[in-house]
């Protein structure tokens, strides 16, 4: 007995020279790495006192391509020339930065400037840990005036948690609808000038069922069609809810109700169209359990339409004219009627870090990023004359040279700004071309209102257990369902309702409604 | 000319059922080595394999649509590859060495019934593999205090020492005969002669196990260097391969998040599948080239404790 207490102390005495002699290590070392060089006389910019130059430390997520050091060695002369400062990037891998993100924060690390975005980019949970410095109107209007005037009210609403401001969110409008692309050879040969509505597209679908062997509608993407579903309804998702079961009316921003996608008119509506389509062979019975993507089938020919976002469905329709330029693959949006919704500027965007000693120059250095046209075009082109080259005032056009630096290819989203942002140039524009210009520009035309609910994010930590029972429920009875595979459609919604049920989908549901909620409050 | 006839008669004096005792555990052995080895026979030739096929058919035993693509894709820049080999390789090597070193030292040191305080040591040891600090604070520990932050000892010094290796070690020792050391001593051997010359040429399989024990953990590790490491110039072959690997996985859960701008995700490039499975290949390919080499004594090895000395 004696001995064990005797070992027991002295295993705590080792312990505790360890830990003071880190302790007492680490004074000397708190010391601030920042070089400082006094010219004669103080420097100022905007009234700010620039005389003491500082090297401010930035990470961005991703990876290094190859000439991100020749391009940042650009920006730090004129960063250096302007502001008396030079940034130094690090970077966290896509695999790492889960980990790593809230490492940093967490433990202490000193730095200045990181990317963030709403859900994906961890800006709510960091804002919750106190990670980030909070952004004042008049901090913001002293230090970045510029970016103060370029990034709209609604931006920094949507930036708002528990009323306050974490991050200076990117400013552009992207769509962030569903559309098709489609063959335009099949559209010819079966007398569809255009196709405009979810009737025009039903219809299209049938004709190439009954006309053409070997390749379907969809091919084994028979989930597909819900989101353009769901857009020509005017509804959306809740961000984060299990799969499609909550969903509020995007077009009316008053209407702050959360419905359950069960108890909407339109779920047994699409499950019975879904159910004819399907039964008229409109895709394959494998799509349950295919590993194919999106674009598969329409590039192997064995589909006539893929569903996706307007820049995958261009790039997409693009490979597959050039493969194939007879199929003259092109681009329709069949909720042509309804207000499209851009997506949430707080996407993208960069924060200061709370323990930064240079949050000041850590402002300004960003308000040269966000508008500086020389500083914008290095970070999102590369070098001028070695990655591109300028065509007019706003447009560029991309040299041999680009593939070792990529276009908005090195985490320069955060401080998008759509005002000084080039444009590519194309000489000789194609019909595709034309056609997603013309839908881009309509859509800016008619921008929908911002719904409160398009910012908003379910965080399903605290009903992590019912969540798992919905997943598997889901892939039992619900994605059948979807794909139109469930066999009797009034029967199955019932089975898969009563097995939502027993899984506890009434405790999500409350959940969601309190965050909503709360977070509508946040932002008043 | 006699040995074999000795050997024949002992082969017919085998009962039926030694033969279905043999048998069995051919089969059995067999079967299980096999499961073992077809899925890296699938990865070797899905690496061999054109990206088309891999989709259409699936993975299979043997390539279809022969083609090197993957292969010259891996080596496009072989100085990343080669780089990365070259910090593995070398901490590899130095940390087994050392690691052999120190760790070989200390069981010895504390399977002498001479020391006096081995049992208190011992347990101290012993106690630090109940407790771990936990990511954060040996992670404020490891950047904050010890400055290892983008440093090679960051990647050094977590694996010099395994408590586990100790135990092994230190119980070998204990099965030696305490009269060998008297012996050497008697005839005149100081301490460390005693160490070099009569304990350690006896402790060869147990040095084996453990030398390949680290060389292992060496090889294998990315998680500190995904944690200390941020240059990319300064990472291991297995980190090297992980970034890779689980970048796909990171980018179908951030597109399926639908939040992400256009941009960014057209910034992540996804990895073909037979471009995994070659960089599975140039990773794994020496480390198995190591086994043969050491198999004798690591049999040997891991049946320590088996038997009481």
């Amino acid at each position: 007995m004696k001995k064990r207490v005797l070992s027991m102390i002295m295993i705590f005495v080792m312990l505790t020279v360890i830990f003071t002699g880190c302790g007492s290590g680490s004074k000397n070392k708190d010391k601030d790495t920042v070089s400082e060089v006094t010219e004669g006389g103080t420097r100022t910019y905007n009234g700010v006192d620039i005389s003491k130059e500082l090297t401010l430390k930035m990470y961005l997520l991703g990876d290094r391509s190859k000439d991100f050091d020749k391009v940042y060695t650009e920006i730090n002369k004129i960063l250096k020339e302007k502001l008396n400062t030079t940034v130094e990037i690090e970077f966290l891998s896509w695999s790492e930065h889960d980990t790593k993100y809230s490492l940093l924060f967490s433990s202490g690390e000193e730095f200045d400037l990181i990317f963030t975005a709403s859900g994906w980019g961890h800006y709510e949970a960091t804002a919750a840990m106190g990670g980030f410095y909070e952004l004042s109107e008049d901090f913001i209007k002293t230090y970045a005036p510029d970016i103060w005037k370029v990034v709209p009210s609604a931006a920094w609403t949507q930036a708002l948690i528990d009323g306050k401001v974490f991050m200076v969110p990117n400013y552009q409008n992207e769509f962030a609808v569903n559309v098709l692309a489609i063959r335009g050879d099949l559209m010819k040969k079966y007398g569809y000038d255009t196709i405009a509505s979810w009737d025009d597209l039903i219809a299209y679908y049938g004709d190439i069922t009954t006309g053409e062997a070997g390749i379907t509608p969809l091919g084994t993407q028979g989930g597909g069609l819900l989101y353009p579903f769901l857009l020509h309804k005017g509804v959306d998702t809740i961000g984060g809810s299990p799969s499609e079961l909550f969903i509020y009316n995007t077009l009316t921003p008053e209407d702050l109700s959360i419905t359950y996608a069960l108890d909407w008119e339109g779920f047994a509506e699409y499950c019975k169209a879904v159910k004819q389509m399907f039964d008229a062979g409109y895709w394959s019975a494998d799509s349950l359990a295919t590993t194919e993507e999106r674009q598969d089938g329409l590039l192997n020919g064995t589909a006539a339409s893929m569903v996706w976002n307007l820049g995958s469905c261009k790039l997409y329709a693009e490979q597959a004219n050039r493969e194939h330029p007879d199929w003259e693959v092109t681009i329709v949006d069949i909720a042509s009627d309804i207000s499209k919704g851009v997506n949430p500027y707080i996407n993208n965007g960069v924060a200061i870090n709370a323990v930064s000693n240079h949050k000041e120059r850590a402002m300004m250095v960003l308000n040269e990023f966000y508008t500086n046209p020389a500083i914008y075009d290095l970070a999102s082109l590369g070098i001028e004359g070695t990655h591109w080259e300028a065509v007019s005032d706003d447009q560029y056009k991309l040299l041999d040279a680009n593939s070792d630096y990529g276009v908005d290819n090195n985490c320069n989203w955060g401080w998008t700004n759509a005002d000084i942002r080039r444009k590519q140039y194309i000489e000789n524009p194609t019909a595709l071309d034309n056609k997603a210009q013309e839908l881009q520009d309509t859509w800016s035309k008619d921008i929908k209102a911002d719904h409160i609910y398009d910012g908003f994010t379910f965080d399903n930590s605290k009903v992590s257990s019912e969540i798992a029972a919905v997943g598997t429920v889901i892939t039992q009875y619900y994605t059948p369902l979807m794909c139109g595979m469930a066999g009797d459609v009034d029967k199955a919604i019932n089975e898969l309702r009563t097995q939502l049920d027993n899984a506890g989908i009434q405790n999500i549901y409350d959940e969601i409604q309190k965050q909503a909620a709360a977070f509508v409050e946040s932002k008043k | 000319m006699k040995l074999k006839i000795k050997a024949a008669s002992y082969e017919i004096k085998k009962s039926s059922d030694a033969k279905l005792l043999s048998f069995l555990a051919y089969f059995i052995n067999g079967v299980i080595a096999l499961f073992c080895l077809i899925p890296f026979i699938m990865v070797v030739s899905a690496s061999f394999s054109s990206e088309e096929a891999i989709k259409r058919f699936g993975f299979s035993l043997y390539p279809r649509e022969f083609t090197l693509e993957a292969y010259t894709t891996v080596f496009k820049e072989p100085m990343v590859v080669l780089r990365a080999y070259g910090v593995t390789i070398v901490l590899t090597i130095l940390g087994t060495l050392a690691g052999l070193f120190l760790q070989t030292m200390t069981a010895y040191v504390l399977s002498r019934k001479e020391f006096e305080w081995r049992n208190k040591f011992s347990f101290f040891f012993y106690f630090t593999t109940l407790f771990s600090g936990g990511l954060v604070p040996s992670y404020i520990l490891m950047t904050r205090y010890l400055g290892l932050k983008d440093s090679y000892l960051a990647l050094f010094l977590p694996l010099l020492f395994s408590v586990y290796n100790l135990l092994v070690m230190k119980s070998y020792i204990m099965g030696l005969p305490e009269s060998l050391i008297d012996a050497a001593k008697i005839d005149g051997c100081g301490e460390f002669g005693t160490m070099v010359k009569v304990v350690i040429p006896l402790l060869k399989p147990a040095m084996a196990t453990v030398g390949l024990f680290i060389a292992l953990a060496y090889w294998n590790d990315w998680y500190n260097a995904m944690l200390y490491i941020g240059k990319e110039s300064m990472h291991p072959l297995q980190y090297f391969l992980y970034k890779q690997v689980n970048n796909i996985e990171a980018y179908k859960r951030i597109i399926e998040s639908q939040q992400v701008s256009s941009e960014a995700a057209s910034a992540m490039s996804m990895p073909t599948q037979s471009l995994k499975m070659a960089l599975t290949v140039v990773v794994t390919g020496p480390i198995i080239l190591l086994y043969p080499f050491v198999q004798k004594y690591f049999v040997q090895g891991i049946t320590i404790g088996a038997v009481k000395g």
